[in-house]
């Protein structure tokens, strides 16, 4: 092997851990079964069930396979389908809203209300699993669990398979209930109830007939009963309660730019009220009760053939994760979507308790693939630095270990701040007199946080220092520290600030790229 | 309450994942230069390959295919990073670019080096070396002959080795 191929070998990273195999095949084990149930189904509605049943146990498997119902609406239950149906088994429904006259709406409204009435505040618990052959086991100790609840005029139901939390809007018509806008956790689940949790939101998804009987709540997919009984009082409201729900959805991003993503948070009205202006969402805020909730908004561009949908929220070490499907699209499904920019903005009411106890800045990195498109947002308490490294670039062929703290200067009577480097390495650096090309005369230019991102402070020239920076000629040898740039705070506003500053390092031309971190809490 | 055997991977696909996975981040994060991404794409290509496992375990070169579809995957990530960072370029400056990843001034000279070359003569160093992947594999992955892959890998080679010594004598004379 030459040395450019060793070079090669020794420069490709190593994964930070090993691969979760178990993660993998349940991914693949899922989008496996969708395709199952849609070629299942168009094979039913050709040969085998001519429309007569929606689901078909599946031997060997510990649920039985739920199909999606048909697309006609329907004012039967569907363990008694009209036989003559054609349709019945249809894998593809498509949204309620279009397949109804006005008759069929205002049924549904009333449907709705009675679903209402019946459901409202309910919780209930699994009892058995059943089609027309057998009955089912369900999984030890974590039983399927549905709860019911208000939002306005809507019905919203939660609902866990013994793992992952779900939560959905429901529509009400003839006897079924349909879920929309489902969101769901994203933990690693043990195969059972990973396996259990995907029957449950494939079965809830198959728009199930229900009929309440006292406290027993029986869901019904073809062949498939599911008992429930009221759990109501064991249940307590606050463990049940979702992490994000979408409560607005606009074709509009802050300030119509193109090709960007947006993030911002309040967690007050008045900072509802600054999101909702920001981002140009039409109408007013949602009164929501940011004693326990925050308003999180997500403006980015959508296809203009494939509609965006919110699918969850997650917390993985201090991140918010955020990930946006297609509307109708299965993760990772391969879709043709055109590659255009159309602005969308999804606001979300998330559960304060997935946000840190103090206040926060929001980091948007880019997505990380494109079907889901999957946003990381990285929440800092306020009391962190919103910016990691010191050293931001290097481009030299010496190992400079150069670290940049910030520190209040015992002179200027508390106004002023010093950009101080500690030379903990072997080669020597230097800051002087042109040194940074591109960042000003003396090297160093200052950046505020703003929208989620560093932009240069206000007065930043593009070629002249800030006025606010005092550069210091320094020559920091090995193991020595020294005053680069001194920070006078008076004209500068409350917030987080970055000095950025270019560094010669040791005698071949090289640079390094460095920056000094501070805030400045409201006078 | 039992409720029966769950549907597990066979023994071989375990095998596979744990087999590809590093390669696939080594190959993915040498031409992407950003590991977190390196380990998503990595993760996707294998739950598609395991979605297909019955055929493509029947294939000449699984290896190949893997990195067949992570190679569709990172080009569909480059093209929409590029179109993103076109755009943040144009609105802000450099304010967005994000640092990553420390690397030593020789790693940022290869990477350097490596980015400058065409797209297929960078594919191919990256399976070949950073992937560890055979010239069977490489051309399984490409699309293209095992003579083709040699070729590349040749060019690919003696391009970034004259790029690199182009820039140290630039160095030496600028230390001068």
């Amino acid at each position: 092997m030459s040395d450019i191929e060793q070079r090669i070998a020794q420069m490709a990273p190593a994964p930070s851990g090993p691969i979760d195999t178990a993660r993998v095949w349940h991914r693949a084990r899922r989008r496996r079964q969708r395709r199952l149930l849609a070629i299942t189904a168009s094979a039913a509605s050709l040969v085998l069930l001519a429309g007569a049943g929606l689901v078909a146990a599946q031997p060997g498997t510990p649920h039985p396979v739920v199909d999606q119902p048909s697309n006609e609406t329907r004012t039967d239950v569907p363990t008694d389908p009209a036989p003559e149906d054609p349709d019945a088994g249809d894998p593809a429904p498509a949204p309620i809203q279009e397949q109804q006259g006005t008759d069929a709406r205002d049924a549904a409204s009333g449907h709705q209300q009675q679903v209402m009435e019946a459901l409202f505040g309910r919780t209930f618990v699994a009892i058995e699993l059943r089609d027309d052959q057998r009955s089912y086991d369900l999984a030890d100790g974590s039983p399927i669990v549905v709860a019911f609840s208000a939002d306005g005029e809507a019905v919203r139901i939660d609902f866990t398979g013994g793992c992952n939390d779900h939560h959905a809007a429901i529509e009400a018509a003839d006897r079924r209930l349909h879920l929309h806008e489902i969101t769901r956790t994203d933990h690693d689940c043990p195969a059972e109830l990973a396996e259990q949790d995907a029957w449950t939101r494939d079965f809830l998804e198959a728009h199930p007939a229900w009929q309440l009987d006292g406290e027993r709540l029986l869901l019904t997919a073809g062949q498939v009963t599911l008992e429930l009984r009221d759990d109501t009082d064991a249940d307590s409201s606050e463990e049940q309660r979702p992490p994000a729900r979408v409560v607005a959805s606009e074709a509009t991003v802050p300030g119509g730019e193109p090709a960007m993503e947006f993030a911002d948070i309040a967690t007050d009205p008045a900072g509802a009220v600054a999101v909702w202006e920001r981002f140009g969402l039409s109408g007013e805020p949602p009164a929501l009760d940011f004693a326990s909730s925050a308003l999180l908004a997500v403006g980015f561009g959508e296809s203009g053939s494939c509609a965006a949908e919110f699918r969850r929220i997650d917390r993985d070490e201090g991140r918010l994760r955020l990930a946006f499907g297609i509307e109708g699209v299965a993760d990772g499904e391969q879709v043709g979507c055109t590659d255009d920019y159309n602005p969308r903005t999804f606001v979300l009411e998330v559960d304060r308790t997935h946000l840190p106890a103090h206040g926060f800045v929001l980091e948007l990195a880019r997505p990380l693939a494109p079907h889901p498109r999957l946003f990381v947002l990285s929440a800092a308490a306020l009391d962190e630095s919103p910016a990691g490294p010191s050293v931001l670039d290097m481009a030299t062929r010496e190992r400079p270990q150069l670290d940049v703290v910030a520190e209040p200067s015992t002179a200027g009577a508390g106004r002023q701040i010093e950009i101080v480097l500690n030379n903990v390495g072997d080669v020597a650096v230097s800051y002087h007199e042109g040194s940074g090309f591109g960042l000003g005369a003396r090297g160093a230019a200052l950046r505020r946080w703003e929208a989620q991102r560093w932009l240069p402070a206000r007065g930043q020239d593009e070629y002249d220092s800030h006025a606010s920076l005092r550069p210091h000629d320094a020559e920091i040898g090995p193991g020595e520290r020294a005053v680069l740039l001194t920070v006078d705070s008076t004209d500068l506003g409350p917030g987080w600030y970055r000095v950025d500053a270019i560094v010669s390092v040791g005698g071949s031309g090289g640079t390094a790229h460095v920056a000094g971190v501070f805030h400045l809490p409201p006078t | 309450m039992g409720r029966g055997t769950i549907d597990e991977p066979d023994g071989e696909l375990v095998a596979f994942l744990r087999r590809e996975h590093p390669r696939l981040v080594a190959a993915l994060g040498s031409y992407l230069g950003d590991l977190m991404v390196a380990e998503e794409l990595a993760q996707e290509a294998l739950v598609r390959v395991a979605v297909r496992w019955r055929r493509v375990s029947r294939m000449r070169s699984p290896a190949g295919f893997a990195h067949r579809v992570a190679l569709n995957l990172a080009t569909s990530q480059l093209r929409r990073r590029a179109a993103e960072h076109r755009a943040r370029t144009r609105l802000a400056g450099d304010a967005l670019e994000a640092w990553r990843d420390p690397d030593t001034a020789a790693a940022v000279d290869l990477r350097r080096g490596l980015a400058e070359l065409p797209e297929g003569q960078r594919w191919a160093l990256v399976l070949r070396y950073a992937g560890g992947l055979s010239v069977v594999e490489a051309a399984e992955a490409l699309g293209i002959s095992e003579q083709a892959v040699r070729a590349r890998c040749s060019r690919g080679i003696a391009q970034l080795r004259s790029r690199l010594a182009a820039e140290e004598l630039a160095g030496e004379a600028g230390g001068a």
